[in-house]
């Protein structure tokens, strides 16, 4: 994950690309304060993934899965530390609360309504796409940490490639799976054509992917702010064997907190009894 | 005074037409032909009606879990279904929004059936066209649409609103997020119901219309205490569809979703439950199970509106 902000709206507000959090969050409160039209991003409520992003980066580790054995901590230390900043944002109106991925959301980053989106590897090329008013205002910038001088970031989603159990050809399908992503020229058109972060080092380390520019961000090598970011994300998280479900359980929950009628750290409190017993109701057995 | 037996020819020629009737064979051939045109019909209902509804109703005795797949579990998923506060409140929903909408949408429909049929409207085949249209656009597209004109940013009516220095309303907030459905859905569906109505209508006698007008009653008259009862029959039928689609709506829902999801969640109408819990939730027994109880609705609420139709009229005559 990484920060894609406008550098336009930084300049008039005389804002600094926020290191920490605490920044970000003095930054974002009288931001809104000089201007009430204007928000230093959107708090999307009806996106899993990206909170999970963030729970990510603060250290939460929300699954462990051994075969049928589970744990579930998704309100644990590190998750409710980001769910009471957060709310602290939201109360403040610093920031928005409104879904993502619409033709609303788009028109917002384009006109300039959000002054930075929280984004990942795959939003530089996204954006270009869809903010085309804006081009040559944005760039892009590493996440804020919870300490200063910290150097951690997570990732937001990803892709895969997989093998299901109906294959008829399993071994040569899991040989292509992996060829398809080892290839350098295959890995070059995951790239360039399906714009997917090269998950290959040779290619992350090659000049031509790193010096690359755009005039969408104003002629910045972007590319390696986000290969920085991909070395600093902390390889012990673990997904849900249900991750649509729990998303859709975090939309429900992040929904209210939108609404103002429950806290986020209560949210994370129902996600958490909604998650276990649905696992139990699956067969799992867990723990947590 | 004439004979009332006919003539003798006559007599032979019944008889012979009697005997006209194929036997045997031929019979049995001529009886199945009506059998032979409606078997593709029947064919795609068995398999795309019947089969698929067995197969779901077997499906909905199971219970399949990522850890332990698959097992028996008789009516555990009905009783279930039966104490679902989620399932409930999109019921009660539905049944607020019926409620409201159906009766002004039809009552739209019959006032603009009845100007269509009394003939003062020129340019009628323009307007008949007119009204019909929307229900011609998939209501995919026709929710996509409304979704864009009601957005609460850079909406159209809101863009509108904030020129002439109005309270912008937003219409995909918690409170007004029905009523902006049921907006959509009467756009949609006013034509269809009026096409029905208007072809009731256009089938009564034309001699209605004088011997009202010998009697003395004006137009309006003639349309509301001699037409309209004349087609209630099709009015009934308009009433049913829609009480049958109110219960299952979904595909308006389900494009609100993606620009509100904080108020449609994953259950607004009981369709869009069943879907979730299908195809998120992965719990596809249960899902079929939360389908016919919901199935079971239906049948009752369209059965007590029959029924409560039927005896009004029985009583009037």
């Amino acid at each position: 994950m990484g920060l894609l902000y406008r550098k336009d709206i930084f300049d008039k507000y005389n804002l600094k690309v926020p290191q920490t959090w605490d920044e970000f969050a003095k930054e974002a409160i009288n931001l809104h304060q000089s201007d009430p039209g204007l928000y230093m991003t959107d708090f999307p409520i009806n996106d899993g993934g990206w909170f999970t992003g963030l729970l990510w980066q603060a250290g939460s580790r929300p699954f462990k899965v051994n075969g049928s054995d589970l744990t579930v901590n998704i309100n644990d230390a590190a998750a409710k530390k980001v769910a009471e900043y957060w709310q602290k944002l939201i109360d403040a109106k610093a920031v928005d609360t409104a879904p993502d991925f619409n033709n609303e959301w788009y028109s917002a980053l384009d006109r300039g309504k959000y002054a930075l989106w929280i984004s990942a590897a795959w939003g530089p090329v996204f954006l270009s796409g869809i903010a085309k008013q804006s081009s040559g205002k944005w760039r892009a910038a590493l996440l804020p940490q919870w300490g200063a001088g910290e150097n951690v970031s997570a990732n937001w989603g990803g892709s895969t490639s997989a093998v299901t159990k109906q294959s008829e050809y399993p071994k040569e399908a899991t040989e292509f799976a992996i060829w398809l992503n080892h290839n350098s020229q295959s890995a070059k058109m995951l790239a360039d054509k399906s714009f997917l972060f090269p998950t290959l080092k040779s290619l992350l380390e090659s000049s031509d992917f790193q010096n690359r520019t755009s005039s969408f961000y104003g002629g910045q090598e972007v590319n390696k702010i986000f290969i920085e970011s991909s070395k600093q994300v902390d390889l012990g998280f673990e997904w849900s064997p249900f991750q649509d479900y729990v998303y859709t359980q975090m939309t429900n929950q992040l929904g209210s907190v939108g609404k103002g009628s429950i806290s986020l750290t209560q949210a994370l409190d129902n996600l958490q009894n909604k998650i276990v017993s649905y696992a139990k109701s699956q067969g799992f057995h867990v723990k947590g | 005074m004439t004979s009332r037996v006919p003539p003798a020819e006559d007599r032979s020629k019944r008889s012979e037409g009697a005997s006209a009737a194929p036997r045997g064979r031929r019979r049995v051939l001529h009886a199945g032909i009506p059998y032979v045109f409606i078997l593709p019909f029947m064919l795609w209902f068995l398999v795309f009606l019947v089969l698929p509804l067995v197969y779901a109703l077997g499906l909905s005795v199971f219970e399949t879990r990522l850890v332990g797949g698959n097992a028996f579990v008789g009516l555990d998923n009905y009783t279930r279904a039966f104490g679902d506060a989620n399932f409930w409140e999109g019921v009660r929903r539905m049944v607020v929004f019926g409620i409201f909408q159906v009766p002004i949408m039809l009552g739209m429909a019959l006032a603009f059936a009845l100007v269509l049929d009394s003939g003062t409207i020129w340019l009628r085949s323009l307007f008949r066209l007119g009204f019909y249209l929307p229900y011609a656009v998939p209501s995919v597209v026709a929710a996509l649409i409304w979704g864009y004109l009601y957005g609460p940013s850079f909406g159209p009516f809101t863009q509108l609103a904030e020129l002439l220095n109005f309270p912008t309303p937003n219409f995909l907030s918690d409170r007004l997020m029905l009523a902006s459905i049921a907006n959509i859905v009467t756009w949609e569906f006013t034509g269809y119901n009026m096409i029905i109505m208007y072809a009731a209508l256009q089938s009564l006698p034309a001699e209605l219309d004088d011997a009202g007008a010998v009697d003395g009653a004006k137009g309006w008259q003639i349309a509301l205490y001699i037409k309209v009862p004349m087609i209630r029959s099709a009015i009934f039928l308009t009433v049913i569809f829609s009480i049958i689609g109110t219960l299952q709506l979904f595909n308006e829902p389900q494009v609100m979703y993606a620009i509100a999801p904080q108020v449609i969640r994953d259950h607004y109408t009981p369709n869009l439950y069943a879907y979730t819990l299908a195809f998120t939730n992965q719990q596809y027994n249960y899902s079929a199970a939360i389908s016919f109880v919901l199935g079971a609705v239906v049948v009752v609420f369209s059965y007590t509106f029959m029924l409560l139709t039927n005896r009004g009229e029985l009583r009037s005559r």
